[in-house]
């Protein structure tokens, strides 16, 4: 009897995350409100955690609570040390939530607003989570190795090889597109662009304080930098009024993109007290500040989504990237769903933190939740923009043209009516010029952001939140540029540092410039592209970095499916083998597309073969014949890279499959490297901190 | 050797973070403490305390030698992702 009426709650969050589905799904032409998308997505998390990841945890990892963890047995109150669960998920979920999951789903709303919230529902509760999950389980039964050692061990040196070759390029695909998404946000923006620059100097401040002024007193700087930096954007509306003023800040796509690789440059060889660290401290207290403000405006003022469920863009017209919507809605949700990237951090760094193996479900598969719940919130406020208004910030100039006009009648002409008045009454009212063309999805997220903040705090201040919002944006992307930078330069010293024993040496000089400047000229190319291309850019990077995003991922999933198989679960490996099908589907369809496909908006080849054609044939403007031959080499390079990728996943699939065929034949294969079970001392009484 | 004034600390980095104490603001602060690192060299403090007291081969760190270590350690590997 008590059985069933603890049932009974679970039975109407069932019932009651069915009906927020039904209603998202079977609405047509009805304004919906943004709450049954939170409504829907709480309910099936909620279910997922009290029972997926409870039989994960108990019948397939078999988590047991009495063996010590790596920061139990390893403790050297450095880098392992066992933390309270509540402050390691802290940690776990900072490391994991960049821009990816606000970026993807915003530029997936060109589908409608029902593929994309499906995905970063299902696609979390059955892959993302798992993934983040198992793999910290299998790193802490591993003495915390990372994911790249864990190949090597388990499946054979091929692997090793693969996750570490994978881990650089995703990392220069990430930057570059990252580095693109701020360009365009602060192009001919001087507001934008001061409030970014003064970032810089503000971490600096942060950074001295804590490291000379009051050594060690973070709070009280992070403090000062986050007033600092509210202080910044209300500064950059005076910096924006004032005319010889606003001259330094009103820059070209092109300049910004040089000042961002000459940042991220000095940023890699800099020590990372006087940049990295504090723009880290200020990057996650905005975070976490701004989403839960964020959720707080969704959930009391429940706006109304304007997008309709599904666009005719399902076909493959879209404007702000070409593809139908299989499989290019998951490839461009990336890691709002399921994120190679995770795997790096539940391998490696989380583990040396965890206290006792029973946190792995809530930090795991519970972190990755609330990056999912993100997600919505961006897909939420996407959504929320008129259509035509969404379309008129997010299409290039490639698609609808450099003119206002122009562009206003061919959005309106595909059923989403916009006005140029209403562009440029909404461009006054968030303190900018122009908003259209504003790719990369930064901009119309900042847009719905001010807009749901705005509707809360009052209209006046609709351009504060803007700034705001795009502050926001730019700070935690410039942090994932600058970290992600130096962690290249670490790997490119390590992977010399085999060839050359004195390029390994981190500290040396020389090697630590040529690491650093070949870093940045890896990202700084697509950058640089990504920038003269008058398609945004943004149309080729994304899917390029979605495509090795679910290809790392896939690579974690391939070594928990082997993992499992080799312990004796063949009956579980369905957990990690059915969300690793799914991707090695999408990835591969998606992959073969962009290589093969004829359609000049899919395909690599087929539109550098298009645009060598039109310059033999002297159709092109005089402008863009210049930019052409870049242009063109661009093209058939994304195309081989592509073809890297998918070969490097291949690869790894087949060595998974080989592990796999030979456990199952009973022939040897190399041995698990779980450490041997040692118990714990932290007893049940033991207080934990 | 522990000096009085680090007494004090310790006993505040040893006290449970969500365990019984007062109130709801204490907690939360002791976890904003925890999570940004403000409380790092107490924390280090105590472990001093428990492991290496009267230890020569360790010497006790002052807050500004400890800071600077935890932070350029904290800052090897991969920290950020998408």
């Amino acid at each position: 009897m008590t059985q069933f009426l603890k049932i009974i709650p679970w039975l109407l969050i069932a019932l009651l995350g069915a009906f927020a589905l039904s209603a998202i799904a079977l609405n047509r032409g009805e304004n919906i409100s943004a709450l049954w998308f939170i409504t829907a997505a709480l309910c099936v998390y909620a279910l997922a955690y009290r029972f997926y990841a409870a039989w994960l945890a108990a019948t397939v990892l078999v988590i047991d609570e009495t063996r010590a963890t790596p920061a139990e047995r390893l403790d050297n109150g450095r880098d392992f040390v066992p933390t309270h669960k509540w402050v390691v998920f802290g940690h776990h979920f900072a490391a994991i939530a960049g821009p990816g999951p606000l970026v993807g789903p915003t530029l997936a709303a060109q589908f409608g607003y029902l593929p994309g919230t499906l995905w970063i529902i299902l696609g979390a509760v059955i892959g993302g989570c798992v993934q983040d999950m198992v793999i910290l389980f299998l790193s802490t039964r591993r003495n915390a190795r990372s994911l790249g050692q864990m190949a090597r061990d388990e499946l054979g040196p091929l692997g090793g090889t693969a996750a570490l070759i994978g881990t650089f390029t995703i990392m220069i695909i990430l930057i570059a597109v990252l580095g693109l998404i701020v360009v365009n946000a602060m192009k001919h923006s001087p507001w934008a662009t001061f409030t970014v620059s003064a970032t810089i100097p503000i971490a600096m401040i942060v950074g001295f304080y804590m490291r000379y002024l009051r050594p060690g007193q973070v709070l009280e700087a992070s403090l000062i930098g986050v007033l600092l930096l509210l202080l910044s954007v209300v500064g950059g509306r005076y910096i924006d009024a004032d005319a010889s003023l606003r001259l330094i800040f009103d820059r070209e796509g092109l300049t910004l993109a040089w000042w961002v690789m000459a940042y991220g440059f000095a940023a890699a060889i800099l020590p990372v007290w006087l940049l990295l660290a504090p723009r880290d401290y200020l990057s996650t207290y905005m975070k976490a500040g701004t989403i839960t403000l964020l959720a707080i405006a969704i959930i009391t003022l429940q706006p109304t989504i304007k997008m309709p469920a599904i666009t005719p863009f399902i076909d493959g017209t879209g404007p702000i990237f070409g593809g139908k919507l299989f499989p290019f809605v998951f490839i461009t949700i990336a890691c709002g769903a399921i994120s190679g990237f995770h795997a790096l951090i539940a391998s490696g760094t989380t583990p040396k933190l965890l206290n006792n193996e029973r946190d792995i479900r809530m930090i795991g598969y519970g972190g990755m939740l609330l990056e999912s719940f993100v997600a919505i919130m961006a897909m939420i406020a996407a959504t929320v923009l008129e259509p035509g208004v969404f379309f008129a910030i997010n299409s290039g100039v490639g698609v609808v043209g450099a003119d206002a006009a122009m562009a206003v009648a061919k959005i309106s002409s595909w059923g989403y009516p916009v006005t140029l008045e209403h562009m440029q009454l909404l461009a006054k009212q968030m303190g900018e010029e122009t908003l259209f063309a504003r790719t990369g999805g930064a901009p119309s997220l900042a847009v719905g952001m001010a807009s749901i903040f705005g509707s809360a705090f009052g209209e006046s201040l609709l351009a504060l939140w803007y700034h705001f919002a795009i502050m926001f944006e730019a700070i935690f992307i410039l942090t994932t540029l600058d970290a992600g930078t130096r962690v290249g330069r670490f790997m490119l010293q390590d992977m010399l540092g085999n060839i050359w024993p004195k390029m390994g040496e981190t500290s040396w000089t020389p090697s630590v410039l040529f690491t650093s400047a070949l870093v940045v000229s890896g990202w700084g190319y697509f950058l640089y592209i990504g920038v003269i291309d008058p398609n945004g850019g943004v149309n080729i990077l994304w899917p390029l970095f979605g495509i090795a995003n679910q290809m790392l991922a896939a690579i974690a999933l391939c070594v928990g499916t082997g993992i499992l198989i080799k312990s004796g679960k063949q009956k579980y490996a369905w957990v990690t083998g059915l969300p690793l099908t799914w991707l090695i589907i999408i990835t591969s369809t998606a992959a073969y597309q962009k290589i093969a496909s004829t359609d000049i908006r899919i395909g690599f080849f087929a539109a550098a073969n298009d645009l060598s054609d039109k310059l033999a044939a002297g159709s092109l403007s005089l402008e863009k014949a210049e930019i052409a031959p870049q242009l063109i080499f661009n093209l058939q390079f994304d195309a081989w890279l592509t073809i890297f990728f998918i070969s490097l996943l291949w690869l790894i699939v087949f060595d998974m499959l080989r592990v796999a065929v030979r456990v199952l034949n009973g022939q040897a294969v190399l041995p698990l490297t779980e450490s041997p079970h040692s118990p714990s001392r932290l007893v049940e009484d033991w207080v934990r901190d | 050797m522990i000096k009085k004034s680090d007494s004090k600390l310790l006993s505040l980095a040893t006290a449970p973070i969500l365990g019984q104490p007062p109130s709801f603001l204490k907690k939360a602060w002791r976890l904003l403490r925890r999570l940004s690192g403000d409380d790092a060299y107490e924390r280090y403090l105590a472990h001093y305390a428990a492991k290496h007291s009267g230890n020569d081969e360790h010497p006790l760190l002052s807050k500004a030698e400890f800071f600077k270590q935890w932070q350029d350690e904290k800052w090897q590997g991969i920290k950020r992702c998408c």
